[in-house]
């Protein structure tokens, strides 16, 4: 029943069950204290027990934009990667400010996604859930401002991070770009039928990912963390008659150890009595 | 979280100012900074479980290791109607992993470290390299937190492609892991002559030679993989991974790939606390 039908004129029980059934169908006024989370039921949880609570969804997003037939060049191959190191930042402060205008603490289960578009346009966007430390978990030391957090980890791995005695302190991200240029890769292949280790792209690639870590391992070292879980591996390869490139993204959390350091989990060995799904036979 | 990159302070001096053969400078750089004599800072690709349980097992998480290869695989003549092992191939695959391989333990040598836990081996191609692939060797590099020993018969550090969860389980259970070993065989298969394919059209049968190949190809991988196991002095090999790929070659030529971490006995027993039955109510 639409709530904008007015109900029958007269008293009946059944016109009295429509009225309620109208207010109940209209949309709740969000009030103040309204939070919007893609968490599950189980992550809700989880997070109170640790004494967070969700807050609202909050984006961010960047874009950059440069030139990749030029990427083969001196610097080229830097300024590509620096114009997406800085679309990615543009995004990460847009979504702190997000999380200090709702006065949350950190946000989590970040998910970065990198969209290309023609013209060598890429915008970046981070999108995760800003929770807040519930007032009455509130310690004394937990006065002041503080940067907010953030992690692409879920709501259950927060959980057991915190438990465990370290906080998330931030997502950091190393980029590095290798860019060949096409006739040099040609050249070097030759007519060769040996195998034989290609000891100058080895060097090349091998460099390059070497070089996104240690950008990440900085961006940690920024954070004053202890170290980075979850760290994973992404690359996109740029393929032209002038160049050859491929673009190297990690993306990890940067965690903190408390000042009680690790603290046991304790685990137990559990043995699961549910049968796994048919799988035998299935290829046909 | 708006923190801008900065160069990290600390350089170690215990550690080589050159970096060991094919390993980058900007890898002995990387490592300076984190391992010994740096300020320690773990990189670690492992999940918040994985972490926990490495942790839990007694070991400290010190960084990132990988190694890498471009390798140009050669050519080797297939004749096609006779199922055969392509050697120059099976060597090429072979080759270039230990490479990648190799690599990844130099790196995890500059670190200090006791092991390296949750190896993925990858192949990438690139599509500027016609029978030329990348092989990358990469793992979270760790070392006891009491001190103690744990390199392998080789004197290096350990290495494994078990999860976080499962090293735990096999500490737990009175096993240390050894080493990854792995075998390789690429094998040609053969075509079908047009008689027995036309022999057999719309017949159910057995095509003995396909059989044959595919059993002969994976029975020498195995082999391999056992004896590189016997050469770590490993008491077995557990989680193998038999993989069968055709790579770039088209589809009679396949290689078949096992791979598995070597163990050890810690102690005579391998007791463990009875698992606790579970039924989950949310399948």
């Amino acid at each position: 029943m639409s709530p904008d039908e007015p109900a029958p004129p007269g008293g009946t029980a059944a016109d009295h069950m429509r009225q309620a059934l109208a207010v109940l169908a209209t949309p709740a006024r969000p009030q103040a204290s309204t939070y919007v989370s893609d968490l599950l039921v189980g992550e809700l949880v989880l997070l109170d027990e640790v004494g967070y609570e969700p807050v609202d969804l909050v984006a961010g997003a960047g874009s950059a934009s440069w030139n990749p037939q030029i990427a083969s060049g001196p610097g080229g191959s830097d300024a590509w990667a620096s114009a997406i190191t800085s679309a990615i930042s543009t995004a990460r402060s847009a979504i702190d400010r997000e999380i200090r205008e709702r006065s949350a603490d950190g946000v989590v289960a970040v998910q970065l996604h990198m969209d290309r578009h023609p013209a060598n346009v890429l915008t970046c966007t981070l999108l995760g859930t800003a929770i807040r430390r519930r007032a009455a978990s509130r310690g004394a030391s937990d006065h002041g401002p503080r940067r907010p957090f953030g992690t692409t980890l879920s709501a259950r791995d927060f959980h057991l991070l915190v438990r465990a005695g370290y906080l998330p302190v931030g997502i950091v991200t190393g980029v590095a770009v290798v860019a060949f240029a096409a006739r040099s890769l040609t050249q070097g292949l030759g007519l060769s039928r040996e195998n034989r280790e290609l000891t100058d792209q080895t060097a090349a690639l091998y460099r390059a990912r070497e070089i996104a870590m240690g950008r990440l391992d900085a961006e940690a070292r920024a954070y004053d963390a202890s170290g980075v879980v979850d760290v994973s591996f992404s690359e996109h390869p740029f393929n032209s008659v002038l160049v050859h490139a491929v673009e190297l993204l990690a993306i990890g959390t940067a965690i903190r150890r408390g000042p009680d350091g690790h603290r046991p989990i304790l685990p137990h060995l559990q043995l699961a009595l549910d049968d796994p799904p048919p799988g035998v036979f299935t290829h046909g | 979280m708006s923190g801008e990159p900065g160069t990290g302070p600390g350089v170690g001096d215990r550690l080589p100012t050159e970096a060991p053969a094919g390993i980058p400078a900007d890898a002995l750089h990387r490592l300076r900074e984190t391992g010994p004599g740096g300020a320690p800072l773990f990189t670690s690709d492992l999940s918040v479980n994985e972490f926990l349980l490495v942790e839990e097992a007694g070991f400290t998480p010190l960084g990132l290791v990988m190694g890498s290869s471009i390798y140009q695989i050669g050519l080797q003549t297939r004749r096609w109607s006779r199922s055969i092992e392509l050697d120059k191939l099976t060597q090429a695959m072979y080759t270039a992993r230990e490479l990648a391989m190799t690599r990844m333990e130099e790196e995890a040598d500059l670190l200090g470290a006791d092991g390296v836990v949750g190896v993925r081996l990858d192949v990438n191609y690139y599509e500027w390299g016609k029978s030329t692939a990348e092989f990358i060797a990469i793992g979270t590099a760790v070392r006891a937190k009491d001190g103690s020993s744990w390199r392998n018969a080789e004197g290096k550090p350990f290495t494994s492609d078990l999860s976080g969860q499962d090293f735990w389980t096999l500490l737990q259970a009175g096993y240390a892991p050894l080493g990854l070993v792995l075998g390789t065989c690429v094998y040609h298969v053969a075509h079908r002559s047009l008689g027995s394919t036309l022999a057999t059209t719309g017949r159910a049968t057995e095509l003995p030679n396909f059989t044959q190949a595919l059993y002969d190809a994976r029975e020498r991988a195995m082999t391999r993989m056992e004896d590189e196991a016997q050469r770590l002095q490993a008491e077995g090999v557990v989680g193998v991974q038999l993989v069968e790929k055709s790579h770039m070659w088209g589809s009679h030529t396949i290689e078949f790939l096992a791979i598995g971490t070597g163990v050890r006995s810690l102690r005579p027993d391998h007791v463990v606390p009875p698992p606790v039955p579970v039924v989950s109510m949310d399948r």
